[in-house]
C-alpha cells in the first residue's frame, strides 16, 4: 500500500548482511554496534519527523533520557538487561507523555525552537545534577548480567552487537507496522496537511501525541542499548550535537521512508570513522559536502536517489522490451 | 418541533424571491439528518464576516449558494464546519447541536467538506486517499471509482502530480468516503477546464439524484447551481438576501434577478 514501503527484496539481504557482518569484519564490531544504536535512533526519528511531521530538533532528550534510565537501573543493582532496555524506553516514553502535550501544540518554527530549548534545558539539568549523572565525568559503573541469561559480554563486541541487531530487527519491524497501519497513514496526511485531516474526522491532536510516544520509545530504546553496550553515559547523549548528527544522518538517508534512516545512520558512521582516521580535525567537512551533493540533487536521500536510479532504468528496459517485439 | 419554527421564521425574513412550494419542501424535508444553521456569525478572528445567517437544508436536498466574491460564502462553509471563530448563532445537525464542537467532531458528526483550494495531500496516492478517509458507511472505494472513473485509472498515483479536474474530483470523493450526511462544497468547478466541468458536473448530478445526502454547493456558476441545486440562496455582505427556485431560474433573466440586477 504505502509505495515509500515497497522494498521488501531488498530486505531481507540487508539483513542478511548485517547478520554477516560477524563474520566478515569480526574486529570492527564496536563500531557496527554504535551503527546499529544510531539506526535505532534515526528509525525513532523518521517516526516522529518524516512520518507524522513533528520538526524536532531535540530528540537527544530520549535518546538521553533512555541511556540515563538504563544506567541508573544497572547501578541501582537491575543487572537484567533486556528488561533495562524495556523499561528505559518506557521512561523515555513517560518523560514524552508529560512534554509532548506541550511540545505538540506547536508547529513547523516554533516547534523546532520549542524542542531545541527543551534540549539544551536537559542537557544544562544533567550538567548541574552531577550527582545523579557524573557531570562531566559521566556514569561508568554500569554492571550487567549475562544477556538472557546465557550470553556473557565479550570485549570483541560479538554479543553487543547481536543484541543491538535484535533491538533494532524488532524495532524496525514495529515502525514498519506502525507507517503500514491505518493509524500510519493518517499520520501522513496530517504530515501533508494537518487541518484537513481533521475536516476528514481525525483527531490531529491525539494522533500526533501517540506518534511522537512511540518515536521517544524507540528513541529511549536506543539510548538504553548505547549505555549498556559502551558502559558508559556521559552528557553528550543529551547534547544538541546528538540531535543534530541523527538528523543528518536521517535527512542523508532520506526522510519518510524508514530504509532512510537504516542506509543515512550507516553512510554517515562509516564516513566518520574513516574521515576521522583520514584527518581527526576536519572529518565533517566531508560530511557537509556529502550532504550538500544529497541536498542537491533532490528529495528523498540516498533512498530517494537509489530509487529514481532504479525506476529509471526500469523504464529504459521497459522502452527497449517495446522497440524489439 | 424546533427546526420548523427554524424554517418558518427563516421564511418570513426572506421575502424577496421566495415562493411557496420552496417552503413548503424545506419543512418536509427536515429528517432527523438535515442542517439547521439559526443566526450564525463570525469570522476569522475579530473579524466578522458572516452576519447572522439562517438556513435549513433538509436530508438529500441540495441547496446552492451564490453570490460575488468577497460575500462571506467561504466563510459560511468554514463557520459551518467549526473552522473559522463563531461569534454567535447555533449549527445542528438533525437533532444534534454542533456549535462549540472541535472540527474533527463535526466530521465524525456528518458533516462532509470540499475545500475551494482541493487541498489533496501531496505525498499520498488515489487509493491511499480513499482509505484514510474512509469510515464505514454507504461509500466504498468501488463506488467511488463507479462515480469517477478516470479516478480508477490513477489509483496509485500521487496525488501531487494529477491534474486539477483530478484532484477536485479526488477531494469529492475523499469527503464521500467519510459517508457525510452533508456535503459541503466549495466552489468546484473553480479554475477548471470546460470539458473537464462537464464531466464533474454529470457525477454530482448523480450524486444529487441519489438525494443520500444534503449538498450545499457555494457556486459562482449561476447555471451550475441551477443544474444541481433546487433552490438557490444568495448572499451579500455576510447575510443571505435572497432566495429562489431554480425552476424560476432557468433562463438568463432569472440569473440577473437573482443577483439583483433587474
Amino acid at each position: 500500500m504505502n509505495r515509500l514501503l515497497q522494498w521488501p527484496s531488498l530486505e531481507a539481504p540487508f539483513w542478511v548482511a548485517a547478520l554477516a557482518v560477524v563474520v566478515i569484519f569480526p574486529s570492527d564490531l564496536s563500531l557496527a554496534t554504535a551503527i546499529a544504536v544510531m539506526a535505532l535512533f534515526a528509525v525513532s526519528l523518521d517516526l516522529a519527523l518524516g512520518i507524522a511531521g513533528i520538526l524536532t530538533l531535540g530528540h537527544a532528550l530520549y535518546f538521553g533520557a533512555g541511556a540515563y534510565a538504563a544506567a541508573a537501573l544497572a547501578t541501582l543493582g537491575w543487572a537484567e538487561p533486556v528488561s533495562g532496555v524495556v523499561l528505559a524506553g518506557i521512561a523515555a516514553a513517560l518523560l514524552a507523555g508529560v512534554a509532548g502535550p506541550f511540545i505538540l501544540r506547536s508547529r513547523g518554527l516554533p516547534l523546532i525552537m520549542v524542542t531545541l530549548v527543551l534540549g539544551l534545558f536537559a542537557f544544562e539539568l544533567a550538567n548541574k545534577a552531577s550527582d545523579f549523572t557524573g557531570g562531566d565525568n559521566g556514569l561508568s559503573d554500569i554492571v550487567l548480567a549475562p544477556v538472557l541469561g546465557v550470553f556473557h559480554w565479550s570485549v570483541y563486541a560479538r554479543v553487543e552487537y547481536l543484541y543491538v541487531l535484535a533491538f533494532l530487527f524488532v524495532g524496525f519491524q514495529g515502525a514498519k507496522r506502525i507507517v503500514g497501519s491505518s493509524f500510519g497513514l493518517a499520520l501522513r496526511g496530517i504530515r501533508d496537511n494537518p487541518v484537513r485531516m481533521a475536516y476528514l474526522g481525525a483527531p490531529v491532536q491525539s494522533h500526533l501525541l501517540r506518534a511522537y510516544l512511540s518515536s521517544a520509545l524507540l528513541a529511549g530504546v536506543a539510548g538504553a542499548l548505547s549505555a549498556q553496550t559502551t558502559r558508559f553515559v556521559g552528557t553528550d547523549v543529551l547534547s544538541i550535537n546528538t540531535s543534530i548528527d541523527v538528523l543528518v544522518m536521517l535527512v542523508l538517508g532520506g526522510t519518510g521512508s524508514l530504509y532512510g534512516a537504516l542506509v543515512g545512520a550507516i553512510v554517515y558512521m562509516l564516513v566518520h570513522h574513516l574521515a576521522a582516521e583520514w584527518n581527526p580535525y576536519h572529518w565533517m567537512f566531508i560530511i557537509g559536502a556529502l550532504l550538500v551533493f544529497v541536498v542537491r540533487i533532490g528529495e528523498g536521500g540516498l533512498v530517494g536517489i537509489a530509487r529514481r536510479i532504479t525506476e529509471r532504468s526500469r523504464q529504459t528496459i521497459g522502452r527497449r522490451a517495446k522497440g524489439r517485439p | 418541533m424546533q427546526q420548523t419554527n427554524a424554517v418558518q421564521r427563516q421564511s418570513v425574513r426572506d421575502q424577496s424571491v421566495r415562493d411557496q412550494s420552496v417552503r413548503d419542501q424545506s419543512v418536509r424535508d427536515q429528517s432527523v439528518r438535515g442542517l439547521t444553521v439559526q443566526g450564525l456569525a463570525g469570522g476569522w478572528g475579530p473579524t466578522t464576516i458572516v452576519q447572522g445567517v439562517d438556513l435549513a437544508v433538509g436530508s438529500g436536498e441540495s441547496v446552492a449558494i451564490v453570490g460575488r466574491n468577497g460575500m462571506g460564502k467561504t466563510t459560511l462553509l468554514e463557520l459551518i464546519i467549526g473552522r473559522a471563530q463563531r461569534h454567535a448563532g447555533q449549527v445542528r445537525l438533525g437533532a444534534r447541536d454542533l456549535s462549540t464542537a472541535a472540527v474533527h467532531v463535526r466530521a465524525r458528526a456528518g458533516l462532509g467538506h470540499v475545500p475551494q483550494q482541493r487541498e489533496v495531500f501531496p505525498s499520498l496516492t488515489v487509493a491511499e486517499h480513499l482509505a484514510v478517509a474512509m469510515r464505514p458507511g454507504r461509500w466504498t472505494s468501488a463506488r467511488i471509482y463507479a462515480l469517477f472513473p478516470s479516478l480508477a485509472a490513477r489509483r496509485t498515483s500521487l496525488a501531487g502530480i494529477l491534474s486539477g479536474g483530478e484532484q477536485q474530483m479526488l477531494a469529492i470523493a475523499r469527503a464521500l468516503m467519510g459517508n457525510p450526511a452533508v456535503l459541503l462544497m466549495d466552489e468546484p468547478t473553480e479554475g477548471l477546464a470546460p470539458v473537464v466541468i462537464d464531466q464533474l458536473v454529470h457525477a454530482l448530478s448523480l450524486l444529487v439524484a441519489e438525494r443520500e445526502l444534503a449538498l450545499v454547493l457555494v457556486e459562482q456558476r449561476i447555471d451550475i447551481a441551477v443544474q444541481l441545486c433546487a433552490r438557490c440562496l444568495v448572499m451579500e455582505h455576510g447575510h443571505i438576501t435572497r432566495e429562489a427556485t431554480s425552476d424560476s431560474l432557468r433562463d438568463e433573466s432569472g440569473h440577473a434577478a437573482l443577483l439583483g440586477f433587474e
